[in-house]
């Protein structure tokens, strides 16, 4: 059963406007549970408009979307946040942490919107995504305070600390020096390796190079690249 | 609780920005209030007898001077009674005639005003009366007199009151400076502290437009005084009916516009008359000609308080969608989103109310301690509750335009959009 099984999407933005722009054209995907894969592209080819209608942020305008054998295209507002908080981790490039706030608090985020978790169970199960992260001593730092590659690892420990089984990572290493990207990576390699399906839009090569599959997208439609040990050493 | 602890998080955050927020709300509601009390003011000769008698009633002003020519006197004067009553009182379309009388008692100490049931009940003062009222006592075989201002008098007590009954013009019977005394026993039936309410006593004489406040008194002047308020009954007063010759006829509201103008055609050979409606009209356009003069200026005021409290809370809308984007893509849906703003919204609301209601406390803590020329005067400076009511609900219209809205719909723009933006 694929995690993520995707049918002639296509996408629009300002369609049936003058400035219309068709993003996504018939695209097809599949990812298998427990794959990690990457999707290359360059600037504008709709890589990031794919990993938003994976993470069910934003719609298409027609084919299908099923993740985990649920039809994404049937479901409502509150159904689609339910599966966003339960289902889906989102990390992004810069991180896209609240500035103002802990490192503890960041983790949160997520449990704030799932009925599963009180104020009190929050707390502990923080923890925990912060411990398997390596990064439980800066619980009660301010996220502005921490290094990019620390800000990171709290941006996942966010993604994952309600155990999803999907964590889409657009750009994760794109603010961070090669050292720390690397560290990343091999965080996201430890997480695969426990289960969890992995989505990684990447434009770099060493990136993609680490996942068993690699995707190129081109004007709004995805190919397998056919070797990833060619994107290692071209 | 987790959707309130987020809206505190929410304010915690910006906490200067929102407390300014809250100043300027406290501001706005100030002077909403104000104009609130402003337009009551002005307003309220109108509200009070939109929907009265008057409306359905012609007003009378005979043309008599208090001492006329002595040649013409007797002829007009016998005349104009005895002939206008009885074309009035078998007319088809006139259901009454008013009374209001004014009299003194005790030397001039005290004041008595003389109604009959249906100016009684439009004037207001039923609301204003611990106890009973007037025509709805039954006192037996005893006068009802309901009392204001009176100094140790008590609903229930008898009173024994020297009257002094004159008509403030002269008849053919009695001259206007004739004054009859006369005692007799009266039931309190009830009593009246204060009241905004106005009283029918004029002498007014016009053929010119004329509005309802013209022929309206305050009751305030007499606070020095005891008045008596007692209903018009023929034993007591049937030489007194017109103490002054002005006063309403009362119509049937099915009344044909021929009939009233055959009316009116008939009365102008006896002195001047005026539509109640066309009265109450011009109250109306009297008190929108006040409105305006008066609120150039406020409007100036709030709109400057509103245009900056819009622009602060625009501002801290954009602050605050990248936080909401956040908890989007991380599981919130667009419903709690908007719940979680609209509780934020009400905790500046109810911190800013807060304010105002210890600066209204205070405000109100000042004026017990004023001395208006006219009860109807503290009207302006009147902060109960449906005022604070009112100007809540007007503040809370405002910031759902204003604030929330915008909040809706740039949180309809996509998350990671948003996100991206720097």
């Amino acid at each position: 059963m694929p995690m993520i099984s995707v049918q002639d999407i296509n996408k629009f933005y300002h369609k049936d406007k003058p400035n219309q722009l068709h993003i996504l054209k018939q695209l097809n995907f599949t990812v298998e549970t427990g794959e990690m894969v990457a999707i290359m592209g360059t600037s504008g080819s709709g890589k990031s408009s794919l990993l938003n209608v994976l993470g069910c942020v934003d719609d298409f305008q027609s084919g299908s979307y099923y993740l985990d054998n649920t039809s994404i295209s049937t479901l409502n507002d509150k159904q689609l946040s339910e599966i966003r908080c339960r289902k889906i981790g989102f990390v992004l490039q810069d991180f896209v942490l609240i500035d103002e706030e802990t490192a503890i608090e960041n983790v949160k985020t997520p449990l704030f919107f799932d009925r599963n978790y009180s104020f009190r169970s929050m707390k502990k199960t923080c923890m925990e995504a912060l411990v398997a992260l390596n990064i439980d001593d800066l619980a009660s730092k301010k996220v502005n305070q921490l290094s990019g590659g620390q800000q990171q690892r709290v941006a996942i420990a966010r993604a994952i600390v309600n155990k999803p089984q999907l964590l889409l990572a657009d750009e994760p290493t794109g603010s961070l020096d090669s050292a720390t990207s690397q560290e990343i990576i091999n965080v996201l390699k430890d997480l695969n390796q426990q289960g969890m399906t992995i989505v990684i839009v990447t434009h770099d090569q060493q990136v993609a190079a680490q996942c068993q599959k690699v995707f190129q997208i081109n004007d709004g439609q995805l190919h397998e690249h056919a070797s990833v040990a060619t994107l290692a050493n071209p | 609780m987790k959707t309130l602890y987020i809206a505190k998080k929410f304010f915690s955050k910006h906490l200067i920005a929102n407390l300014l927020i809250i100043i300027e709300i406290a501001l706005a509601l100030l002077l909403i209030t104000l104009l609130v009390n402003r337009y009551d003011y002005y307003f309220k000769t109108y509200h009070d007898y939109k929907d009265s008698p008057i409306q359905h009633a012609l007003f009378f002003m005979g043309r008599e001077e208090t001492i006329i020519d002595e040649e013409d006197f007797d002829a007009l004067i016998k005349d104009y009674h005895q002939d206008l009553i009885e074309d009035l009182k078998d007319h088809a379309d006139i259901e009454g005639i008013s009374v209001y009388s004014y009299f003194s008692e005790d030397n001039g100490e005290n004041a008595v005003f003389v109604y009959d049931d249906i100016t009684a009940g439009y004037l207001g003062l039923k609301e204003d009366v611990e106890g009973e009222w007037l025509f709805e006592s039954d006192t037996n075989n005893i006068y009802p007199v309901i009392v204001y201002n009176g100094e140790n008098i008590n609903k229930g007590d008898t009173l024994i009151l020297d009257l002094e009954l004159y008509n403030q013009f002269s008849t053919p019977s009695r001259q206007w400076d004739e004054i009859e005394e006369r005692s007799e026993a009266f039931e309190v039936v009830g009593l009246i502290d204060s009241t905004d309410s106005r009283i029918l006593h004029s002498t007014i004489k016009s053929n010119a437009s004329l509005d309802m406040d013209s022929l309206l008194q305050e009751i305030t002047p007499f606070r020095d005084q005891t008045v008596y308020f007692m209903e018009y009954n023929d034993e007591l007063f049937s030489d007194y009916r017109f103490s002054t010759d002005n006063f309403f006829i009362y119509l049937n509201e099915q009344a044909s516009k021929d009939s009233i103008e055959a009316l009116k055609a008939t009365l102008t050979n006896y002195g001047y008359v005026v539509e109640g409606s066309e009265m109450i009209n011009l109250s109306k356009k009297r008190a929108n000609q006040y409105l305006a003069n008066d609120f150039s200026l406020f409007f100036s005021l709030a709109g400057i308080a509103l245009v900056s409290l819009l622009s602060i809370t625009y501002l801290n809308v954009k602050k605050m969608i990248k936080s909401i984007s956040i908890y989007y893509v991380n599981g919130c849906s667009f419903k709690k989103a908007m719940s979680i703003y609209l509780v934020y919204l009400l905790l500046l609301i109810i911190l800013s109310f807060l304010i105002y209601w210890s600066v209204l406390g205070f405000l109100n803590n000042r004026v017990a301690t004023m001395d208006f020329s006219t009860d109807r005067d503290s009207l302006l400076y009147q902060f109960d509750w449906k005022v604070q009511v009112q100007s809540l609900g007007l503040l809370s219209i405002v910031l759902i335009f204003g604030s929330y809205l915008p909040f809706v719909l740039i949180s309809r723009k996509s998350k990671l959009t948003i996100l991206k933006e720097r």
